[in-house]
């Protein structure tokens, strides 16, 4: 079976790798990070994965749009394995984010997501603070990843603001998210999460008898996971091939090539 | 590349029962985690049901007919709250003759607020302390709200007054993770956990560089996480086939074997 991870991260962090714990709050830990590109491979190899949708550690670190530069820096050579996403900051304040400049840019470097920090960048992701990008965003079926932390209320605000927006639920932790995850895969059809910290019991069957393997899309959140327990937790599940399939590679790959720009 | 076979049953240290309110997830009855541990390989738990941790009124039925019902496959951890803490040696006595599967405790200050090292569990420490019970103590560095009670300085300081019993540093202290292993390699009597600090990447590798290999036991917190993702930490982990069998089963066989009949 091929894989694609939906959610892998590269660089060196300037302190210990945050982690977001079984509930739900952030510790620090020292965990063995990629600091090139070379090394990513190396893991996704030990692991045998073939492709990964990438950020860079200074996209949420340092600046994002220094961080973005860095990104594809890190991956020159390596872009028939290593997929670029980029962070987006709103562009009443960081003009370089204007849609006429920004978007263009995606296309000249083939950047095929976007990630949105919202929290450590101290913006709201909303209506009022990114309407002109957001419905772009929407529009060109750029996938969106956003980070739950613990603040669902955000993603939900955002999904009935713009509810066709193509978001991408990442770092979910640990334990069950159902009760937060259900309603949304229930609501919005271009609501997806990645897996690499889903470890929730019978979760990848009951999520394919309820909404469809199509929601779900491999990840293993790298570096702050060993790759395997997503993998292993993938193999394991008791679904259709074709599902799994769907789930390690063709979804994240679809919605890839979804992408109008 | 990875073997993901794995050629002998597992032995898990580290389980609950039954329903936290603040999580959903189906298969949590004592039934339906045999089911789970016969389709994952795990041959024993030690487990320690949510009710007995968070109900102050829990009867502990849960985890006295599992082990009735499976005493070979289901062992547990008498579960401590500071009310419960409060018990005479008689009494604790009694508790383990008439439940011979219970083989040891199950403690998390930081849940209850109350630090490791506070006289209210005293009396439990001291038990499995006299009677080389196991301690599963759940260990944070940092804690959800306000000081941890268990970080490695507390850790450390019970340590020092219980050399007998085994302490089992449930999540390996996450967020002081270096400092537990610091402790597993000074103490003896204890261990290191997977549970949810096994998935991060590399974590595992450090454990058996600097600790070995034979201080680690392996840990779920199932049924709230499935045993498939905390084995595949352990599987894609950069040991070698016999550091993993320690890990995956030989520690806790021996452990247990160890556990004297009260």
């Amino acid at each position: 079976m091929k894989y694609f991870d939906a959610q892998a991260c590269i660089g060196d962090e300037i302190v210990n790798h945050q982690v977001k714990n079984h509930e739900g709050f952030i510790v620090l830990e020292k965990v063995d990070v990629a600091k090139d590109a070379k090394e990513l491979i190396m893991h996704m190899d030990y692991v045998g994965i073939e492709k990964a949708l990438v950020w860079h550690v200074a996209m949420y670190e340092a600046d994002p749009t220094s961080g973005n530069k860095i990104l594809l820096d890190t991956i020159a050579g390596y872009e028939n394995r290593l997929i670029p996403s980029w962070t987006i900051l709103p562009s009443i304040t960081d003009k370089e984010y204007s849609p006429e400049v920004f978007f263009e840019q995606m296309k000249i470097h083939r950047i095929k997501a976007l990630r949105a920090f919202p929290e450590i960048n101290r913006y709201l992701l909303n209506r009022i603070t990114m309407k002109e990008q957001l419905d772009i965003i929407t529009e060109l079926k750029i996938p969106l990843y956003v980070e739950a932390r613990d603040n669902y209320d955000a993603v939900y605000s955002l999904l009935e603001e713009f509810p066709k927006l193509t978001l991408i639920l990442c770092n979910i932790g640990c334990w069950p998210s159902a009760r937060y995850i259900y309603p949304l895969l229930k609501t919005y059809p271009n609501f997806y999460f990645e897996t690499g910290d889903f470890g929730m019991v019978n979760g990848f069957e009951e999520i394919c008898q309820y909404f469809g393997s199509e929601r779900l899309l491999f990840g293993t959140n790298f570096p702050t996971n060993n790759p395997a327990c997503s993998m292993y937790m993938l193999m394991k599940a008791k679904i259709p091939t074709r599902d799994k399939e769907n789930i390690a590679y063709y979804n994240l790959q679809r919605l890839i090539e979804e992408v109008k720009l | 590349m990875i073997n993901w076979r794995i050629d002998y049953d597992v032995i898990d240290m580290h389980t609950h029962m039954g329903i936290q309110n603040c999580l959903y997830y189906p298969n949590h009855d004592m039934d339906s985690m045999v089911q789970l541990m016969d389709e994952a390989g795990v041959e024993i738990i030690v487990s320690s049901p949510c009710e007995d941790l968070f109900n102050a009124r829990s009867n502990r039925q849960q985890i006295t007919q599992s082990m009735q019902k499976y005493p070979d496959r289901i062992k547990g951890y008498y579960g401590v709250t500071p009310a419960s803490a409060q018990v005479s040696h008689k009494e604790l006595d009694y508790i383990f003759k008439n439940n011979p599967g219970y083989v040891g405790f199950k403690l998390l200050p930081d849940y209850h607020r109350i630090e490791v090292t506070s006289e209210v569990y005293q009396p439990i420490l001291k038990y499995a302390d006299e009677n080389g019970l196991l301690v599963l103590c759940h260990t944070w560095g940092v804690s959800m709200n306000g000081e941890s009670c268990n970080s490695a300085d507390k850790i450390i300081h019970i340590l020092e007054r219980y050399s007998n019993m085994i302490l089992i540093m449930g999540h390996s202290i996450q967020g002081q993770v270096d400092l537990a292993i610091d402790i597993a390699v000074r103490y003896p009597n204890a261990y290191l956990d997977t549970c949810d600090t096994g998935r991060l990447n590399g974590v595992i590798e450090k454990m058996v560089r600097i600790a070995g290999a034979d201080k680690i036991l392996f840990g779920t917190d199932a049924p709230m996480q499935s045993f498939y993702y905390p084995l595949g930490a352990v599987l894609g982990a950069r040991i070698t086939p016999h550091e993993r069998y320690m890990i995956l089963r030989g520690n806790a066989e021996k452990l247990l074997k160890k556990i004297k009949k009260i």
